[in-house]
């Protein structure tokens, strides 16, 4: 078909060029979807989205956009939503990876909210804490009081102050331990704070000790002490109600590793799957 | 010992309080509120979501991290089985926030993204892994630091679904009196082709008030005066509270302590508030080496040159001539007395600060635990000659990292707000991985018995802690100090307490001594003025040492000898531990390598406390 001197070179103009393409594909466009066409074309901005366009942009920057600002977040908003609409409208969400991968984050975020959404009973959280005792066990607590002996002085010297602390608790004096930032009296302190103060394993030496009386000496990373426990409170299981927040976190936690894999489980049950290969065809 | 206390520990919170017993004296019950536990955690862990982290193959979450430092088992991003050998106390994940979470989107070949030939090429490395994935990971950083990161990584709508949960993480695994958590991230300033000038950012407050913004990214600015600014705006706003850690002067080529403002104009009086304020610490080792101290700049200090890392900045571009001295913190302290006299405010008056920077998820600032700080230097036979960080001409190799470190902080209870108060009053100390404890005291009425009593009661009674300023008494007397050190239990024995003193004479010029005050053993000072080494019992076959060597503890009582009242001083103690075995020791061991000669196998741990400022009367 020829073309009119003026409108060939008129075609040559790029932003005309970009108008003509734009309507050609317009008009494929409508061909292809006259459905489309016929859809609600009201696109209405209330209050409540201006707000939201207005805190994301406050977030970013820590002030409100101005007003010009403002009608510029508007304006791309109702741009961006008539382009959804189209893309939709068109088809072309499908085989976008990008798309799909979004979509796939979004439905797997779905069944962590999922686990988070369920709110527990106190009986199923109760049944949890007793079925992983160990996740919830407190320590056995002790009250005692030490006499401390650096190891930082000569063998002689030592033995002999060991030998002399030892006689001194037993007939009932009192026997000053060497400076240190150790307290001399411990009451109701957990077997982990002990641990992490004297080494590990130190707490477990309490345990075997008789009360009242002065023992040792006992051997730490620390150096040597001579203890008289007055106090060994065993740990145990405790009641829901103290220490909800962590269970009912742990229980999630659970709960969405469980639910993820339960969800694509019972999705792939969905399918027929088969997988080609050159090697079996 | 003259006075008894008494450790009380609720059951739900293990926050200790002195309480008086019927042989302590009434005054003690003073001492409720004073914090006696030092409580142990990292302020700068990133995780998978990090853009770098990420590229070289982490997959751990923020989640992943925090369940690691409460002492739950992990799969390393290399699908080991990983433990600490006890929990942390603290923690926090700050994942850099120029482009949170875009590293998914790269590695599953988001199309947006894989229009961009760079992007598409490193998603091809980090499939490949190994040495691939750590060059891409170089080249990503070269990249950030020259401002040619494509655009794609730039979107914020990448970021703020990562900020969001990285918030809520931190919720979920805050528990008080147990285990605290922060809200925090990191701005990532790497000026001008790698100059490392990043700021861990970390706030005090929830997710209703840090929730209500977005990081700031280095997409919009690069000048830590905007940041000061937009932590000023963010207190304002919300009234919550916010601080920043600046790290790596090592590597920041001459910029880090620079005495001016970033963009070359001359330092102002409001500029030097903004940085006191809001910069109350500063990171002084971490696995990429420690900025602490460098050989050249402290000739004297036969302990200045340990884990360095001083060949360039993060792209190993040279230094310029006479950088070295605006990189560490025992200069900057001294430059800070200097400026103080001049502007009348002290911009560099940071306490200390350790962290490991770890990009696994995993904090392992311990030698025979040692997770490296890339998924590609995870624990295998050749991770100890595997280029970690590749420069133009060089590189540094996974055998130069430190396994290191950790912070103590003294606060009354573990809480998120009572460690943040902590930190912002520079309560802290800072040690190369073990959980030495350090206690420091400066004052006018101390004496030698007080060591041997409450010592922490005398010390908060008639003086400061560390951290705090002491200000002139009237009477020219010298100041006193009260020095105590307390060994890691599962470490080694300590060597020796020192202080270390830096001044400004009366021509304006610094200076800098090192005194021993405490040492293990019965060991004198030598005709030379130096105290013998305390031994070294490491067998270099087994990689075991013995704790027949060195002091559990160590408690020592200093008065200045050189104090002039007129001059401005800061004092802060560093402990030393024995020599024990380094990380690549335990490998060479556990894998049966051989190195060559430059790896170091032995080492010797250390901690510093936060300094005590001493300011003249005017």
């Amino acid at each position: 078909m020829a073309m009119p001197h003026r409108l060939t070179t008129l075609a040559k103009e790029p932003l005309i060029q970009i108008l003509l393409i734009g309507a050609l594909l317009f008009a494929l466009y409508s061909a292809l979807n006259p459905q489309a066409m016929q859809d609600d074309k009201r696109i209405l901005v209330d209050q409540g989205q201006i707000n939201s366009l207005e805190q994301q942009f406050a977030r970013a920057w820590q002030r409100k956009p101005t007003e010009e600002e403002l009608q510029g977040l508007i304006e791309n908003f109702v741009i961006e939503e008539i382009y959804y609409r189209e893309a939709l409208a068109l088809g072309i969400d499908k085989n976008d990876p990008v798309i799909r991968r979004r979509l796939r984050q979004k439905m797997e975020i779905y069944t962590d909210n999922l686990a988070n959404a369920l709110a527990p009973s106190d009986e199923q959280l109760t049944e949890y804490l007793e079925q992983h005792p160990d996740k919830f066990r407190t320590d056995d607590h002790y009250s005692f009081r030490q006499v401390y002996l650096s190891i930082d002085q000569p063998q002689p010297e030592l033995r002999k102050r060991v030998a002399e602390a030892e006689r001194a608790l037993a007939e009932g004096e009192s026997v000053s331990g060497d400076p240190s930032l150790l307290p001399t009296e411990f009451e109701n302190v957990s077997g982990r704070m002990l641990d992490k103060t004297f080494g590990q394993g130190f707490a477990l030496q309490l345990e075997g000790l008789g009360k009242k009386a002065w023992q040792g000496p006992i051997r730490s990373s620390m150096g040597i002490h001579f203890i008289r426990l007055e106090e060994h409170t065993p740990g145990g299981l405790p009641e829901l109600a103290s220490i909800r927040g962590k269970v009912e976190r742990e229980w999630r936690f659970d709960r969405a590793q469980a639910l993820d894999a339960s969800f694509r489980e019972g999705l792939l049950a969905n399918y027929d799957i088969t997988v080609v290969t050159d090697k079996n065809q | 010992m003259s006075t008894h206390h008494t450790l009380c520990l609720a059951v739900l919170a293990s926050a200790l309080a002195l309480t008086a017993n019927a042989s302590s004296h009434s005054e003690m019950e003073s001492g409720t509120d004073y914090p006696r536990q030092a409580l142990f955690g990292d302020t700068h862990v990133h995780t998978g979501w990090s853009a770098d982290a990420g590229m070289d193959g982490a997959i751990t979450s923020p989640e992943d991290a925090y369940r690691f430092a409460l002492g739950q088992e992990v799969e390393s991003n290399s699908g080991l089985k990983a433990k600490l050998s006890r929990p942390f106390d603290w923690f926090m994940v700050t994942d850099h926030s120029d482009g949170m979470g875009t590293i998914n989107e790269i590695v599953a070949g988001n199309p947006e993204m894989m229009e961009n030939d760079i992007l598409k090429r490193f998603k091809a490395a980090i499939e490949e892994g190994g040495e691939a994935a750590a060059s891409a990971k170089s080249e990503l950083i070269r990249m950030q630091s020259n401002g040619e990161l494509p655009e794609e990584i730039m979107d914020p709508k990448w970021m703020k679904s990562a900020w969001e949960k990285t918030i809520e993480a931190a919720e979920k695994y805050n528990e008080p009196g147990q285990f605290s958590t922060f809200i925090a991230y990191e701005w990532t300033v790497n000026s001008d082709g790698g100059d490392n000038l990043h700021r861990n950012v970390i706030f005090r407050d929830g997710a209703d008030k840090a929730g209500q913004v977005l990081p700031l990214t280095t997409f919009v600015t690069q000048d830590s005066y905007k940041l000061w600014q937009w932590m000023a705006e963010y207190e304002k706003k919300t009234g919550g509270q916010v601080l920043a850690i600046p790290h790596n002067g090592n590597m920041s080529n001459g910029r880090m302590f620079e005495l001016q403002q970033f963009d070359g104009s001359a330092m102002t009086k409001e500029w030097a508030e903004m940085r006191a304020k809001y910069e109350p610490l500063y990171e002084l080792t971490q696995i990429k080496g420690q900025s602490e101290s460098h050989p050249s700049l402290s000739p004297n200090d036969e302990f200045a040159d340990w884990d360095l890392w001083d060949r360039g900045n993060l792209i190993l571009k040279p230094k310029p001539e006479g950088a070295i001295q605006y990189e560490y913190w025992r200069e900057a302290l001294k430059n800070g007395l200097r400026i103080k006299e001049e502007l009348g405010v002290n911009p560099f008056q940071q306490g200390a600060n350790a962290a490991t920077d770890t990009h696994t998820g995993l904090s392992t600032p311990d030698e025979d635990n040692f997770y490296g700080k890339f998924k590609t230097v995870e624990p295998r036979a050749e991770r100890w000659d595997f280029p970690l960080l590749e420069g133009i001409d060089s590189n540094y190799m996974g055998w130069e990292q430190a396994a290191s470190g950790v912070m103590g902080v003294w606060a009354t209870e573990n809480t998120r707000e009572a460690i943040w108060d902590a930190m912002a009053r520079k309560e802290t100390f800072a040690t190369s991985g073990p959980r030495m404890e350090v206690r420091f005291f400066g004052g006018f009425d101390y004496s030698e018995e007080d060591l041997t009593g409450d010592l922490v009661a005398a010390g908060y009674d008639k003086g400061v802690p560390m951290g705090a300023n002491l200000s002139a008494n009237g009477n020219n007397k010298a100041p006193t100090f009260l020095i105590a050190a307390k060994k890691d239990p599962e470490s080694g024995n300590l060597d020796r307490a020192q202080v270390i003193k830096g001044w400004v004479d009366d021509s304006g010029e610094t200076h800098e001594k090192v005194f021993d005050v405490v040492w293990s053993g019965e060991r004198k000072i030598g005709d030379d003025g130096k105290l013998p080494a305390v031994g070294n019992t490491v067998n270099m076959e087994t990689a075991e040492y013995s704790n027949s060597i060195g002091a559990a503890e160590l408690m020592g009582y200093f008065t200045d000898p050189s104090f002039d009242p007129d001059q401005p001083a800061f004092y802060y103690v560093r402990v030393l531990e024995i020599p024990t075995p380094r990380w690549t020791l335990y490998d060479k061991v556990r894998f049966d390598v051989s190195m060559p000669d430059e790896v170091p196998l032995v080492h010797q741990e250390r901690a510093f406390s936060s300094p005590i400022w001493y300011t003249p009367e005017d």
